[in-house]
């Protein structure tokens, strides 16, 4: 008889690993409209929502582009590295 | 200088007095030397430099930053020479113009070349800034060197291109007006 008071989530179980965020940093050097091309050409995000992404870069200090799973967001960050961002991937808080 | 515009074939076209083509190449010349120096693992390159360039990918575990630097570090670095080797090429390529005040050279641009302008337009800013003490927000900024007042001049012309650069790229690919 299996155990009746144990509640199996297969959600959890079958998700590998957690998500991860890329999140991309304010720094003083990289132009508004750079931080911009960068999200439209290497995203492909609509200029819209590249502008809003590069205003919360800006104002907030930071903004999550990406979230998935990790390799795939190591992949998003050294691409950032690579356009001079400041950009660093961390798990989803859950 | 005159800056970068968008010619009705869908190409960058900006104008560098001679100087200034001397003036950039020699720069140019010196990332693609100190990119050459991290890759053979020469360490009398700056840290504050290679930190910007190179950043931490984990802000709080600094063991899995390294070792994600160690494995990405040689693929950046060639990214960012082909980079500094486009530009070189596209000077190479570059017209000769005569003018009333002398000789200007006429760089022309396609979208591939455009990229690489922009990454090493960046790469050097962030080296002047980085210089300057102005690369990241926590910097204190304005070190009192100098040369500091020419790293700015410097640093202040290549955003100046990189912005140029961008509207006209922007207005070839129909992108500044919707």
């Amino acid at each position: 008889m299996p155990q009746l008071d144990h509640r199996l989530d297969l959600a959890e179980s079958l998700t590998v690993g957690t998500p991860w965020n890329t999140v991309v940093w304010d720094d003083p050097v990289n132009l508004m409209t750079y931080v911009s091309w960068v999200f439209r050409s290497y995203f492909g995000f609509s200029s819209a929502r590249a502008e809003e992404l590069m205003l919360q870069v800006h104002t907030s200090g930071s903004a999550v582009v990406a979230t998935g799973p990790k390799e795939e967001m190591e992949r998003h960050v050294v691409a950032m590295h690579g356009y001079g961002l400041l950009s660093t991937l961390a798990k989803v808080p859950q | 200088m005159r800056a970068f515009d968008a010619t009705p074939a869908g190409d960058l076209l900006a104008e560098f007095e001679t100087q200034e083509v001397a003036l950039f190449i020699d720069l140019v010349q010196q990332i693609i030397g100190l990119l050459e120096r991290v890759k053979e693992g020469e360490a009398d390159v700056e840290p504050t430099v290679l930190a910007r360039l190179f950043p931490d990918a984990y802000t709080d575990d600094p063991s899995a930053a390294d070792e994600f630097r160690r494995f990405t570090l040689d693929d950046l670095i060639d990214r960012k020479v082909e980079n500094a080797r486009g530009v070189l090429a596209s000077f190479d390529v570059a017209q000769a113009r005569r003018t009333a005040d002398g000789e200007v050279r006429l760089v022309r641009l396609d979208r591939e070349h455009a990229m690489y302008w922009l990454g090493t337009l960046t790469d050097l800013r962030l080296v002047l800034a980085t210089s300057l003490g102005i690369a990241t927000v926590s910097d204190e900024g304005a070190v009192e060197t100098p040369d500091a007042e020419y790293v700015e001049s410097l640093y202040d012309w290549f955003g100046f291109a990189q912005g140029s650069l961008l509207e006209a790229l922007e207005e070839v690919e129909g992108i500044g007006g919707s």
